[in-house]
């Protein structure tokens, strides 16, 4: 399993190359180029407060004002939607890359880990489209914020935590890569990310602080929006994410020789 | 210095109907599976600077043995020592991302095998110029054809300086100026000392280019050793087969049987014995047939003999008759009559032939007795030289 690791530091700069690859391409050849990576989630932010503040009018918090429920919603969106898309395109990652992966020296695990970077870019852009909206509604940024590269770090580790996993199932279940988009909304709605966790019953309060991805956004939100530090969050997130880390890393290592006969 | 060192080597897969199988074996510990063996135990010894040829069919294990030793299958069983860095070409046009442009391959590939940025780009120039791709090197690689897929590989991998080099069947496409280039590099490769497993349907590049060769037969070891017998040797069991699915060979049976002319002997004269029983002629030896036959109540110049040498893929090389050359049998007693044959020096080139010997009667229409298919023997020639016989010939010089 140390192989593993040994072999993604070794192939350090072929992912660097896929990952900045797979961004350029996404706005390569389109009119707007780079401008699209801040385009999307600056409409979706103006959608959201169109929507919930204009015309919705609930806010996140009692004693928050109007517009907050969209920075709120969009604080937990980023770093769940980061992850959505990156274990979606690890799902098929192996496949895509056959011809590499059985003609060529390159380690498997190299592709989940670029679809977990590959994300990457994308999220940082929301982020500082969110950091500057909030700013302008009231909400100014503070030292907190300094944490924000961590919890972004974390959030990579939490992701790639599960992104090989995904990746090699794929390959010997195809079922998974339908599965994914309905387990990522399932996730989606038992994670506060629509709704504060104050919300929750007290009867499911267990199962929704159970899941590792409460702690990562409600992080997200305490250093942009709430100036606070969440210690706590990240050691629960940390801990979670390398303990799964290590389960995939050995499943993965067992069976990605096998898989190479199942491509 | 080993360069390549392989015990045990070997490679089965295991064949699913569907993939559920895999883990109700996994649940149920019972197998689910059928056996594919790829490649049965080898072991191999290939020493520094050796040019390393694989031979075999379709089929035979070939590939398998060269994913092998690149890295990108894992052996099912054994080890596999390498040293020194190792580059290679894996079937035609593989190992590139179809959507990335060739450059964009180039240094994906050049980082894959271990190459800092600035190595790459110093390189970068003189790759592109080997692959003769011009402006095309910035489109994406799908839109390649399979020669200009197999130069790119070629330059970008030969480029990087392995000490181990990997090639699998890649240069039988590319223009033929292309391929001479790349066979110079190989050359090239050969005389830095560096070790090159080599794989091609091109026998002839195998038994010119390698030192030594393994042959593969379904997964299995056949022969290794030097290039050129077991190119020899290969060619001889193709050859064998193929004759083997030829029907035309006519049956002693319809021949007369109850016939008091008929041949008694024919054996070879000269060559050394092998194991096999089949004798082993050098080229230029002396090769003597000598032939018995029986003429009954026939007069002398009533029996004729023939001889037809064939090699054993049914090819007629050579046939003549003591009728033709207007010879006559020599008397041995009242009913026998003989003769011999005699090539001096024997001109075949290597392969394994055998002989069809024809009694006839002075009219060379009526057969008396026919033996279709007899003294197999092999000949041998420690030469690059290629084809059938050698033919008398001379170089000039020109203005």
């Amino acid at each position: 399993m140390f192989r593993l690791y040994r072999d993604l530091y070794q192939q350090r700069q072929s992912i660097l190359l896929m990952v900045r690859r797979d961004t350029l391409l996404r706005i390569k050849g389109t009119l707007l180029g780079p401008l699209w990576l801040l385009a999307q989630p600056l409409f979706l932010l103006l959608v959201y407060s169109f929507v919930f503040s204009g015309i919705l009018k609930i806010s996140f918090r009692p004693d928050g004002g109007s517009g907050d429920f969209a920075l709120y919603l969009f604080a937990a969106l980023m770093p769940f939607s980061a992850m959505q898309d990156a274990l979606q395109r690890a799902s098929g990652s192996l496949a895509e890359n056959r011809d590499l992966l059985l003609k060529t020296q390159m380690p498997g695990i190299v592709f989940p880990a670029v679809a977990t970077l590959g994300t990457l870019v994308q999220e940082v852009i929301g982020l500082l489209v969110l950091i500057l909206a909030a700013w302008i509604m009231g909400y100014p940024p503070g030292a907190t914020l300094l944490l924000l590269p961590l919890l972004v770090v974390l959030r990579l580790l939490m992701t790639f935590s599960l992104a090989p996993l995904v990746a090699i199932l794929s390959v010997f279940i195809k079922d998974v890569g339908q599965l994914i988009p309905m387990l990522m909304m399932a996730l989606f709605f038992t994670t506060p990310i629509i709704y504060p966790l104050e919300m929750i019953p007290e009867t499911y309060r267990p199962i929704i602080e159970s899941n590792p991805l409460t702690w990562l956004v409600q992080a997200y939100r305490s250093v942009i929006l709430e100036h606070q530090w969440p210690v706590d969050h990240l050691v629960i997130v940390a801990v979670a994410s390398l303990l799964l880390l290590t389960l995939t890393g050995a499943l993965f290592a067992r069976l990605q020789h096998r898989a190479k006969d199942f491509l | 210095m080993i360069a390549i060192q392989a015990r045990q080597l070997s490679k089965h897969y295991r064949q699913y109907a569907k993939p559920l199988d895999l883990f109700k074996e996994w649940l149920l510990k019972r197998p689910f599976h059928t056996e594919v063996n790829a490649l049965a135990p080898l072991d191999l010894t290939i020493e520094k600077g050796t040019t390393f040829g694989v031979v075999g069919d379709n089929g035979a294990g070939k590939s398998t043995l060269l994913k092998l030793l690149a890295g990108t299958l894992a052996p099912s069983t054994g080890s596999l020592q390498i040293e020194g860095r190792k580059s290679a070409i894996l079937e035609l046009g593989s190992g590139f991302h179809p959507e990335f442009s060739g450059l964009e391959n180039i240094n994906l590939a050049c980082s894959m095998l271990g190459l800092s940025a600035a190595e790459i780009r110093e390189r970068i120039p003189e790759i592109i110029e080997f692959s003769e791709l011009g402006n095309a090197i910035q489109r994406p690689v799908k839109s390649y054809s399979s020669g200009m897929f197999v130069r790119l590989a070629f330059s970008v991998i030969t480029s990087i300086d392995p000490e181990v080099l990997i090639v699998d069947e890649a240069l039988s496409v590319g223009d033929a100026l292309f391929q001479k280039k790349s066979m110079d590099r190989m050359m090239r490769f050969r005389e830095e000392n560096k070790t090159l497993v080599f794989c091609s349907h091109n026998l002839y590049q195998v038994k010119e280019l390698c030192d030594q060769a393994v042959w593969l037969e379904n997964g299995v070891v056949r022969g290794m050793g030097d290039s050129a017998s077991i190119v020899d040797d290969y060619q001889d069991s193709v050859r064998h087969r193929q004759s083997k699915h030829k029907e035309n060979i006519r049956s002693t049976s319809e021949m007369d049987a109850v016939s008091d002319v008929y041949i008694e002997e024919v054996e070879l004269e000269g060559g050394v014995d092998t194991p096999e029983k089949i004798p082993v002629f050098r080229h230029g030896d002396k090769l003597g047939i000598r032939v018995r036959a029986c003429k009954g109540s026939r007069s002398v110049e009533d029996v004729h003999i023939g001889l037809v040498l064939i090699r054993n893929d049914g090819l007629q090389v050579y046939g003549v008759s003591t009728l033709i050359d207007e010879v006559k049998m020599f008397s041995i007693d009242q009913q026998h009559v003989g003769i011999r044959l005699m090539f001096d020096p024997l001109m075949l080139m290597s392969g394994d032939y055998a002989l069809e010997a024809w009694l006839i009667d002075g009219s060379g229409l009526h057969v008396y007795d026919s033996r279709p298919f007899c003294c197999q023997f092999r000949v041998r020639l420690d030469s690059s030289e290629v084809g059938l016989v050698k033919l008398s010939h001379d170089w000039e010089p020109v203005d």
